[in-house]
């Protein structure tokens, strides 16, 4: 059977990272496409499981188990699993969905560049704040704090945004930081974003 | 075929989307919200009315017919502008406990297989569908590459479809 085209769109649909625009081209499509409904809600039962975390257990599997699959699954979860958690549990939640905005490596960052006010270059302590520039009327922005890894996200209407004390705290001296903001539009549209900014605390 | 012919079809044909609809209302207001079934039911009832005076004559997409319907009236009802219900609701029904049964089933069955994935698959669910991280962060912390890590949901996924089926 052919593929649809709008397969590969399930998964950014049900983990709510469609701008408005898609979700509403994604969303009449599978009134007209039964199986891509069949698939979207096949994955949106998986994913509501797989939510539950119970899926996720370490004993090991039945009949097949070998010691180098458990082996590599103790790796991964007492390693990654401990990072991941945490770096998670930084990133505010909105509801059980992922804020709508994240864009993938094949978007294009379009119009205007934003310019940054603060935090920038070296400080003396871990940042308060995060300033920049209104990118224009009527937009919202999300800003991320990362090191290479994404460390926190947030989203606002303002043009300042308070960096949550466990974040502050968990900024260390001598560490390269790198924040970014970006402007979307009501219809959720990458509209302007800020050259990714490093920062560091301490000489 | 005469006018009363096309309109019984057409008027099955809508009833065979009860569960596009339905999945469309619960994704949009939440499944726990109890007025969903009625919702539906009402967006049904006008599709089917819109068919009877000629409003829609199946000369365009059904489903565009149907999608446009369902965007109304949830927009409609997160501006509580028609929280009432326009037709009188037939008799609450309670969620049939068969379906409950199977539904508690069919995630139990998820839930096994999920857990016997090799691990490869199983990581990539984790971290995509669990932890929700992006593509390329799911990429790069298993050192594959973004496009690796679809292939290896859609494969979970097909794994999971497969011994899905009765």
């Amino acid at each position: 059977m052919r593929e649809c085209e709008f397969k590969g769109l399930i998964d950014e649909y049900l983990l709510g990272r469609l701008s408005q625009e898609e979700t509403a081209r994604f969303e009449e499509h599978y009134f007209n496409c039964p199986p891509c409904f069949a698939e979207t809600t096949l994955r949106n039962e998986i994913i509501g499981v797989v939510r539950q975390g119970t899926a996720f257990s370490h004993e090991p599997a039945p009949a097949r188990a070998g010691k180098g699959l458990f082996t590599r699954w103790a790796v991964i979860s007492a390693s990654a699993a401990a990072v991941l958690l945490a770096a998670w549990m930084l990133i505010p939640r909105q509801g059980s969905v992922s804020p709508r905005f994240v864009l993938n490596s094949d978007s294009v960052v379009r119009g205007a560049s934003m310019t940054v006010v603060s935090p920038s270059a070296h400080l003396d302590q871990a940042p308060a704040y995060l300033e920049w520039q209104a990118a224009g009327d009527d937009l919202d922005y999300r800003v991320t704090i990362s090191n290479g890894e994404l460390l926190w996200s947030a989203i606002t209407r303002g043009t300042r945004l308070a960096i949550p004390e466990e974040i502050r705290k968990s900024l260390k001296g001598n560490t390269a930081y790198s924040w970014q903001v970006k402007a979307f539009d009501k219809s959720g549209t990458l509209v302007s974003a800020s050259a990714p900014t490093v920062f560091q605390i301490g000489r | 075929m005469n006018r009363d012919m096309e309109e019984k079809n057409l008027e099955e044909a809508i009833r065979k989307y009860t569960p596009v609809i339905t999945f469309r209302v619960r994704k949009a207001l939440g499944a726990a919200i109890p007025d969903c079934e009625d919702i539906v039911n009402e967006i049904m009832m006008q599709a089917v009315e819109k068919v009877r005076t000629g409003e829609f004559r199946g000369e365009s997409s059904l489903g565009t017919f149907l999608y446009t319907i369902t965007s109304r009236r949830i927009v409609d009802f997160i501006r509580n502008k028609s929280r009432t219900l326009q037709h009188a609701p037939e008799p609450a029904s309670f969620p049939d406990p068969q379906d409950e049964i199977e539904a508690r089933e069919r995630a139990d069955n998820i839930k096994r297989m999920v857990s016997v994935l090799k691990p490869k698959f199983r990581d990539v669910l984790y971290l995509y569908y669990y932890l929700e991280l992006p593509r390329e962060e799911v990429a790069r912390r298993l050192g594959i590459s973004a496009h690796q890590v679809s292939e290896r949901v859609n494969y979970a996924v097909k794994l999971i479809r497969k011994r899905m089926k009765p």
